[in-house]
């Protein structure tokens, strides 16, 4: 009798402890900014999520953003940090947003295409500062997220090569892409590999990297070769010299008066020369 | 107090006007005197193409001015590009970047955007532009259905660190 009276009163109290367990966390969510920005960075409106987003970035900073992107390292840093707990979340958080700002972007050239309405530069100003701040997470789980802002300038590609070999095959396989600035981008996260202090290449990474740029020389977009060529001379491999050499004379694309790829090959020769 | 007030009695002259914008604009950032610069210049774009404020005094940050041979910033892109650009847009003050209808903290109000004209509107020339852009380690390359469209590539270098040109 007494036995199943104190194995009621255990019971009851177990779920006395898991309703407050579940009252507190559910208050805590209502209440903690953090949680609340992150909420935000959810939202159907681009607006909303670029406000939570600066006001995250302010958070690290200690102070409104104020447009220092190159402190984006250490704002990202000081963000995780405030808030050791929330970190993970804060991570996925921001690598959710660059998903979905890629897919607006990506949505809204179609529109482009159609009709010329282009982005705004309140958005575009946004997404580059996304881009700087996925970057400097140092998070593999952004591969995907930073491949698909791949085509925006160095910081994406930069990010990914920073990430080293959880990016490689990722951006080897970009170099399949019908588009020709994602296949020079992924030529670029390749030449950061390969020049990047924090990711020794190993001898079938490299390997996979040189026969990659070493074929994308050939490449029918000269835009292409061109980033190929930057790339092979980050290799330093003097058995590539011939090709180059080729390239410097023989390259056929030419634009107004000027040949973009024997130049850019012609260049490359004379940083080997020196 | 805001400790980029300028200091008192200001400038003396028409960057007090200038800075009095970034306060009236709502500008996250406000420069001091000595950032702003009436002679910057590199050796493919003059101070005039680097400033299209309305003043004779700009912000230029030294990716903009940097040497060909540095391998990054605004000559080495139209180096690599292979032949001459025009400059659509550079440094703007706050007042000018709202009349022609500039994001509230563009880029261009900073000193290290510049938007270069797509001379032919076509598709090539952009994606060589935008090639000769990454080519010189722009940080951002606006898409193309950015505010650009094809008539002008948009490159920045905010990642950059680095100061002011004089």
């Amino acid at each position: 009798m007494i036995k199943a009276l104190e194995s009621k009163t255990a019971k009851v109290t177990a779920a006395l402890i898991t309703y407050l367990l579940v009252l507190c966390v559910g208050v805590s969510s209502q209440t903690n900014p953090r949680v609340k920005l992150l909420k935000q960075l959810e939202s159907a409106s681009w607006e909303t999520r670029a406000s939570a987003f600066y006001q995250l970035i302010g958070v690290g900073l200690g102070k409104t953003f104020d447009g220092e992107t190159s402190q984006m390292e250490s704002i990202v840093s000081k963000l995780l940090a405030t808030d050791p707990g929330a970190e993970n979340r804060t991570r996925l958080g921001l690598i959710g947003l660059l998903d979905r700002e890629n897919a607006v972007v990506r949505r809204q050239r179609v529109e482009f295409e159609n009709t010329g309405k282009t982005l705004t530069e309140a958005y575009v100003n946004y997404y580059g500062d996304l881009i700087a701040a996925v970057g400097a997470l140092d998070d593999v789980r952004s591969v995907g997220a930073l491949l698909g802002a791949i085509t925006t300038g160095g910081m994406a590609p930069r990010g990914l090569a920073r990430l080293g070999r959880p990016a490689l095959q990722p951006s080897l396989q970009e170099l399949n892409s019908a588009d020709p600035l994602t296949r020079s981008a992924a030529l670029r996260v390749l030449s950061e590999m390969v020049s990047s202090e924090g990711f020794s290449v190993d001898a079938a990474s490299s390997s996979q990297i040189r026969d990659a740029m070493v074929k994308s020389l050939t490449d029918q977009d000269s835009n292409v070769r061109i980033a190929a060529v930057e790339g092979v001379a980050k290799l330093n491999d003097p058995r590539l010299r011939p090709l180059i050499e080729k390239l410097a004379t023989k390259d056929p694309y030419q634009m107004e008066n000027t040949y973009p790829v024997r130049e850019a090959a012609t260049r490359v020769l004379r940083e080997w020369q020196r | 107090v805001n400790s980029t007030l300028p200091p008192c009695g200001g400038c003396g002259d028409e960057r007090d006007q200038i800075i009095a914008e970034y306060f009236t604009y709502g500008v996250n950032f406000v420069p001091v005197c000595v950032n702003f610069t009436q002679t910057a210049h590199s050796v493919y774009f003059t101070f005039s193409e680097l400033n299209t404020g309305d003043y004779t005094w700009a912000l230029v940050r030294q990716p903009l001015t940097i040497s060909q041979s540095s391998g990054y910033g605004l000559d080495d892109w139209r180096a690599n590009y292979g032949s001459s650009r025009i400059v659509n847009s550079a440094y703007r003050n706050p007042a000018r970047n709202y009349a022609v209808g500039g994001a509230a903290n563009s880029r261009h109000m900073f000193g290290d955007a510049v938007d270069l004209r797509n001379q032919s509107g076509g598709v090539p020339e952009w994606n060589a532009m935008v090639s000769a852009a990454n080519s010189a380690k722009a940080d951002f390359v606006e898409p193309q259905n950015g505010p650009c469209g094809l008539a002008c590539t948009h490159a920045d270098w905010r990642s950059h660190s680095g100061g002011y040109s004089q």
